[in-house]
């Protein structure tokens, strides 16, 4: 009766284990990967020529390049080698903006990834503000690895691992009473704390914090939703922001950010960035 | 002390010195695994020396804390004042027999004011404990007639009941350490190489035992064993010393979980237990004298050799390193040295021995690595010869000779070799730095293989999202079901309760076969007896404690209303005259009554608290 009541607790418990480990990441379809392929062509291509010295021929390719990335994300395959690709064909083509927007994006969902990191550096080496992004510690990045070194899903499927073991050396426990699995429990607990906390605030952040990247080559910072207000201070092309609000105007749509800026505030004052509003179209979204 | 009646006692008595000896046993009687307490007391007017107790053979004597007492009176008679003292010193020793019999505990010595005072030497019988069925030990060996240093394991099992019912235990296990008569595996080897998964105490050392549950005469057991492996090394039949159980077992205790889960033993009665195990002998016989190979070096097991020689080519008078390593099954301390088959133009020297043995499930198995220095003295040495090794195979009972080689080798003439050059260590070093000449991107990523979907985030999966309560519901039901199975097993009320429609349901069927088959007086007594059981399990009593007579008394209060009980006494009725009437019943009745039954059994089922 014990048993069997636990071999069957723990064949559910597997079986959901199963069910939830497979395919968090989905199959790519053919054409997409015929997509990707002809891209990189492309941007291959364009690299050649540019190093040719041909570069208006260079620069076709590389939007020719461009697109193709596009189209991938656009008909549903979203990946980081993708977005990778596509922030390095737009940083050919100078768009620093949107280059660090993808960058950004490539590395939600491979933060441990060398290249996107060195790239993205790279980037925002060439934005004309000064940034003000807070880099923690390497200690704390090694201690919070679920946070920094995970992405989503894997910080999901971590805490998920941990949530159905810790039930299932509970229900062990319950039958066998082995000492053993009572301390692999509270071992599991203690992780499912620290990992259940470390999704929870990825969660939080990457989902319903928004942050962008300014795009157009000047961006006005206005004190309100409106041109009627005066412009605060000016921020550049590739600087990242903190989306605080959101309001629609007669015309246009107007974004509260808090830009990610250093500012000099009077002579040789810096300070951070205030909030301010600018438009909607300066602004793409990660 | 008071506790401590004397029920034996042997006086050595003086004037003024009185020198007692006794025991707490009624008449001298323990059991075996039991303790006696021995008592020396000395009562004197001057503080006493301490006696002396002789040593007793086959007993373990252990030293308790001695108690000291001090009077003082003082008389005045015709004004004249007389002040007296008097000292009382008991001596306390515990003495543990090892063995059944009798044993006497020889007199003890007091050397007192020049004089010597002598206690009566007391025997005490020690008998086997009472059978009981709770706590069952049982030492098994793998084998009764081994030859010497032949390897050997001695298993202990002890049996018992329901672990939970012990309250504190002792175990002695007389060959935890050592065996006189035998070479056993280190202690601590041997605890780090169990892989049990209850620890006892066994003389004040922690010994992983292993588990398994199992059913001895119809009664399940928890079986907690332990084996150590053993070489004799002296011929004759040695008797093993029984392993001795004692622990505190309540018999009537509550079983109950707190809310938590953890379960509460409270006792209401216990009692002690002592257990010993079986009787045990091994023989041990010597090797056998014939075919005794020249070579034999008193190795004893199953083993393998393999060798090798480093380097294969050298200078006369250079050493070579032949190193042989012989490993298998036995005890691997007592392997000798394989020899050189001849060693004619060779200098040999013994060089390092390295011996390696652990347990490998119920056998001992180790290795022994020789290192023999080989200096070839002569150009004409072409090969090693081959090394042999012999030893005993008792599973066999034959010895065995293995050889291995020969190694050809190279025996150059002796040379003086040129002096090698060092550079010297300020020798002059170039450095270059790398400088970094452009800053840009890294390339793009070309493998279609890193092209997976990733837009599909696990935490908005419905599969996930719906799935989170389960194991916490899991675990809810494991606590519910396992609550429910403790309580099956530990409270026999709720378990006749519960288990009584289902029984009740099963006699009622046979009952209709019966009625089927046309046996009248069969087909009453099963309908009685599945409404005596049924009311007896729903109410935990005997079954032969409910008539139709009792039944009224028994369920007044209990929930049925009167006229069920009634109608219960009445169907009682009917099938006590059933079983003794002579006449036959027209089978509308006999249905009658089945139904009857029937319903009355659904009814109680429901109405009995």
């Amino acid at each position: 009766m014990r048993t069997n009541a636990l071999t069957s607790a723990l064949l559910c418990i597997s079986a959901v284990a199963l069910l939830l480990l497979a395919a968090p990441e989905s199959v790519v379809r053919a054409d997409a990967i015929e997509l990707f392929k002809r891209a990189n062509d492309a941007y291959s291509e364009a690299k050649r020529l540019e190093a040719a010295g041909e570069r208006g021929e260079a620069i076709k390719k590389f939007q020719e390049a461009e697109a193709l990335y596009n189209r991938i994300l656009s008909e549903g395959t979203v990946n980081w080698a993708v977005l990778y690709n596509l922030g390095n064909a737009q940083y050919r083509l100078g768009k620093i903006g949107h280059a660090i927007t993808n960058y950004r994006r490539a590395e939600m969902l491979a933060p441990r990834n060398p290249d996107i990191k060195a790239n993205l550096k790279q980037a925002r080496a060439e934005v004309q503000d000064k940034i003000s992004i807070h880099q923690p510690h390497s200690f704390f990045r090694t201690l919070l690895f679920c946070y920094y070194s995970l992405n989503l899903n894997e910080a999901t499927l971590l805490t998920l691992a941990c949530y159905w073991l810790f039930a299932a050396c509970i229900i062990g426990y319950i039958f066998l009473r082995a000492r053993l699995l009572r301390n692999a429990g509270i071992a599991l607990l203690l992780l499912l704390v620290y990992f259940g906390a470390c999704t929870g605030v990825k969660i939080y952040k990457e989902v319903y914090v928004p942050r962008g990247t300014v795009v157009v080559e000047e961006c006005p910072v206005r004190f309100g939703p409106g041109e009627e207000f005066d412009v605060r201070y000016k921020i550049h092309e590739g600087a990242e922001v903190v989306v605080l609000d959101e309001r629609v105007g007669s015309e246009k749509r107007w974004l509260k950010v808090r830009p990610l800026v250093i500012i000099e505030e009077s002579a040789g004052k810096e300070t951070r960035a205030p909030a301010g509003w600018v438009r909607s179209e300066a602004v793409e979204l990660f | 002390l008071t506790a401590l009646l004397p029920y034996s006692a042997a006086i050595a008595q003086d004037e003024e010195v009185v020198f007692t000896a006794s025991t707490d046993k009624p008449d001298n009687t323990m059991v075996l695994g039991d303790s006696l307490t021995l008592e020396l007391k000395v009562s004197a007017g001057q503080e006493p020396p301490p006696p002396h107790l002789p040593q007793i053979d086959g007993v373990d004597v252990e030293v308790l804390p001695e108690s000291r007492f001090v009077s003082s009176s003082i008389s005045i008679i015709n004004g004249k004042r007389t002040e007296s003292k008097s000292y009382t010193v008991v001596y306390r020793y515990r003495l543990t027999p090892t063995a059944l019999g009798k044993f006497t505990i020889p007199s003890a010595t007091l050397v007192f004011g020049g004089k010597s005072y002598k206690t009566q030497p007391i025997t005490v019988t020690v008998v086997k404990a009472i059978p009981q069925d709770h706590i069952i030990l049982e030492v098994i060996p793998s084998k009764r007639m081994v030859f010497i240093d032949e390897q050997f394991r001695l298993t202990l099992k002890i049996y018992i009941d329901r672990p939970h019912c012990i309250r504190t235990y002792s175990l002695k296990l007389p060959w935890l350490r050592e065996l006189q008569g035998f070479v056993s595996e280190d202690l601590q080897k041997f605890i780090s190489s169990l892989r049990g998964g209850v620890k006892l105490i066994v003389e004040n050392t922690e010994i992983p035992f292993e588990t398994k549950t199992t059913k001895r005469n119809g009664k399940t057991y928890v079986v907690y064993s332990v084996g150590k492996m053993f070489f004799p090394t002296e011929i004759g039949v040695h008797k093993i010393p029984p392993c001795i159980f004692k622990c505190d077992y309540m018999t009537k205790y509550v079983d109950r979980y707190n809310i938590f889960g953890e379960r509460i033993i409270k006792p209401i009665k216990s009692q002690t237990i002592i257990a010993t195990s079986n009787d045990l002998s091994i023989t041990v016989v010597p090797l056998p004298d014939e075919g005794k190979p020249p070579y034999f070096s008193g190795a004893v097991g199953q083993y393998k050799i393999e060798a090798s020689i480093s380097p294969s080519s050298v200078r006369v008078g250079d050493p070579v390193t032949l190193t042989a390593r012989v490993y298998g099954y036995g005890n691997i301390a007592s392997v000798g040295w394989p020899k050189l088959e001849n060693e004619e133009n060779l200098r040999t020297y013994e060089g390092n021995v390295e011996t390696h043995s652990q347990r490998e499930g119920a056998r001992m198995v180790g290795s022994k690595k020789f290192s023999l220095i080989i200096e070839p003295q002569s150009t004409q040495v072409k090969e090693i010869p081959r090394l042999v090794f012999a030893y005993f195979d008792p599973k066999d009972v034959r010895y065995k000779t293995l050889t291995v080689g020969p190694f050809p080798i190279e025996v150059k003439p002796a040379e003086r070799e040129p002096a090698v050059v060092i550079a010297p260590p300020n020798a002059p070093r170039t450095a270059t730095g790398a400088v970094l000449l452009k800053r840009d991107i890294l390339p793009i990523v070309t493998s279609p293989a890193l092209l997976a979907n990733q837009s599909d985030m696990l935490y908005r999966k419905p599969v996930v999202l719906w799935t989170l309560p389960l194991p916490l519901a899991l675990i809810v039901i494991c606590l519910l079901i396992r609550r429910r199975v403790e309580r099956l097993r530990t409270d026999t009320a709720y378990a006749r309760s519960r288990q009584a429609m289902s029984a009740a349901r099963k006699r009622l069927a046979e009952a209709r076969k019966l009625a089927a088959s046309g046996s009248q007086k069969e087909f009453h007594a099963a309908v009685y007896r599945a409404l005596t059981e049924f009311v007896a399990d729903k109410l935990n009593v005997p079954p032969a404690s409910v008539t139709a007579q009792s039944v009224r008394e028994m369920l007044a209060y209990k929930g049925p209303d009167e006229q069920t009980v009634a109608e219960l006494a009445a169907c009682l009725e009917t099938c006590e005259y059933g079983q003794f009437a002579a006449a036959e019943k027209p089978a509308q009745e006999i249905d009658e009554t089945l139904r009857q039954a029937s319903a009355l059994i659904k009814k109680l089922g429901k109405s009995i608290r």
